[in-house]
């Protein structure tokens, strides 16, 4: 006979993940497993800085452990090149629809919110199927979509392209994938990681085998993590686990969620979609493979050939003067270690993309963090 | 953006690959697009901009529940 499956309550879950004596727990057999060599580990998500900060999780962990926030935010890495082109298109007359996160990012050419205030049309959309619904509604308009985001918002919108799609409807992308970046800072040679924590909910599609090439390739384990506080602990306790017994593999922590192969279904709809190309990241460069581009196939829904915009990457780090994104989104800088820190750059005023969006390391450190901690955090560093 | 809440299936469209969720007393209308035939009412899902990504499980996941259990108990 199957076994009846219990009720899954995730409100109930919710606190046993967050239950202090439980968390205090994990972090102290953490300490015991640290050892004298301790570990550096890099974290690739947004939502995961935000627990750590949020609950305060650095304060935990014994002073050799380190956990760094990798590039893990899709709008602090979206091209200003991108932006201009959403500018663009909704200056030559479209309905432009993009996630509230992206109207504040800013570049040179000023900013999505600016251009609504000076006239164009500019709307905030929760989801695409907003935007389709949207075209649907306003048959006379062009309707274009700007998606901004890792594998999480790219497989949804690629579930979408279909001959179905209205004729007035188009987009724009600005999809990138996760596990390339990070190993494209191992291939560099300029970082050293100990443990890789893989994302939760970008695993949900790719599978926690899309970060097997890091224990195959750089001997360095990574496990997939949930959200809450004893998620994130028991990924950095597995990797250390790993350190000790000198074998490193991949592992999922997340099994409530994420399958070890990830979701067919939206594996499927990104392979009909897109083909995968080099990308830009801002702050990083170009990274091969991890782009994610709308196909041959698919071009009436190209919103850049729909309104003849031909885009060009701005500079080198694409960055406004004296911001320091660069070295935060790959973990070399703590965001209270740039000067412009809570000074000339907060979240309601950001100056670099990394305050902008609620996954922005710097955003999360400004709303979240504990100063005291902060500067704890950062003595023990140096 | 990957901040995505669970959601519980009230109701199937599969026609439309659609469904009505339910999360905190809000229902709203979700893409199932992705979902396969796997998903029917009362699973949870977990759901980003709009979209279920995939199913939670609570059995799954009982290996590292009853762990926390134990340590969340004992002293
Ligand atoms: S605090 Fe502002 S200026 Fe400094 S690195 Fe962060 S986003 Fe850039």
């Amino acid at each position: 006979m199957k076994k009846a499956k219990k009720e899954m309550d995730p409100e109930k879950m919710q606190s046993l993940l967050r239950n202090e004596k439980a968390v205090k727990g994990i972090a102290g057999e953490i300490s015991r497993l640290a050892g004298k060599h301790g570990a550096r580990i890099m974290h690739v998500c947004g939502s995961h800085e935000h627990t750590a900060t949020r609950f305060g999780l650095r304060t935990l962990l014994p002073a050799n452990v380190e956990l760094i926030a990798g590039p893990g935010c899709p709008v602090c890495v979206c091209s200003s090149a991108d932006i201009r082109d959403a500018i663009e298109v909704a200056k030559k007359g479209a309905i432009l629809t993009t996630f509230g996160d992206m109207m504040r990012d800013r570049t040179q050419h000023g900013s999505l919110e600016d251009a609504r205030a000076t006239g164009a049309d500019v709307r905030m959309v929760y989801s695409p199927l907003d935007a389709v619904q949207m075209a649907k509604d306003n048959a006379r308009r062009e309707v274009v979509f700007f998606g901004v985001g890792f594998e999480t918002t790219a497989a949804p919108v690629a579930s979408m392209v279909s001959d179905d799609l209205p004729a007035n409807f188009s987009m724009l992308t600005s999809f990138k994938l996760t596990s390339p970046a990070v190993d494209a800072l191992l291939a560099s040679g300029k970082h050293h990681l100990d443990g890789i924590i893989a994302p939760g909910h970008v695993s949900t599609v790719v599978g926690a085998v899309d970060w097997a090439r890091f224990p195959e390739k750089y001997g360095v384990p990574a496990v997939v993590a949930g959200f809450e506080p004893a998620d994130l602990l028991l990924a950095i306790l597995k990797i250390l686990q790993q350190m000790k017994a000198g074998k490193p593999k991949v592992e999922n922590e997340y099994t409530r969620l994420v399958r070890f192969e990830g979701n067919p279904h939206a594996q499927e709809a990104m392979r009909n979609a897109f083909d995968v190309k080099p990308a830009f990241w801002r702050g990083i460069g170009m990274i091969p493979d991890s782009g994610l581009f709308l196909k041959e196939r698919w071009s009436d829904f190209d919103a850049k050939r729909k309104f003849e915009i031909q885009s060009s990457i701005d500079s080198e780090k694409d960055l406004p003067k004296g911001c320091h994104c660069d070295e935060v989104i790959v973990g070399e800088l703590y965001p209270n270690e740039c000067p412009l820190f809570g000074k000339t750059c907060t979240p309601a005023s950001p100056y670099g993309p990394c305050m902008v969006s609620g996954e922005g390391t710097c955003y999360i450190w400004h709303r979240f963090g504990d100063p005291r901690e902060l500067r704890k955090i950062l003595a023990g560093r140096k | 953006m990957c901040l995505a809440i669970p959601m519980k299936i009230v109701s199937i469209d599969r026609n439309r690959s659609l469904a009505q969720a339910d999360a905190l007393g809000v229902t709203r209308t979700i893409s199932i697009a992705m979902m396969g035939d796997e998903v029917k009412e009362g699973d949870w899902v977990m759901v980003h901009t709009g979209f279920a990504l995939e199913k939670l499980e609570y059995e799954e996941a009982n290996e590292i529940l009853t762990l926390l259990q134990e340590v969340a108990k004992g002293d």
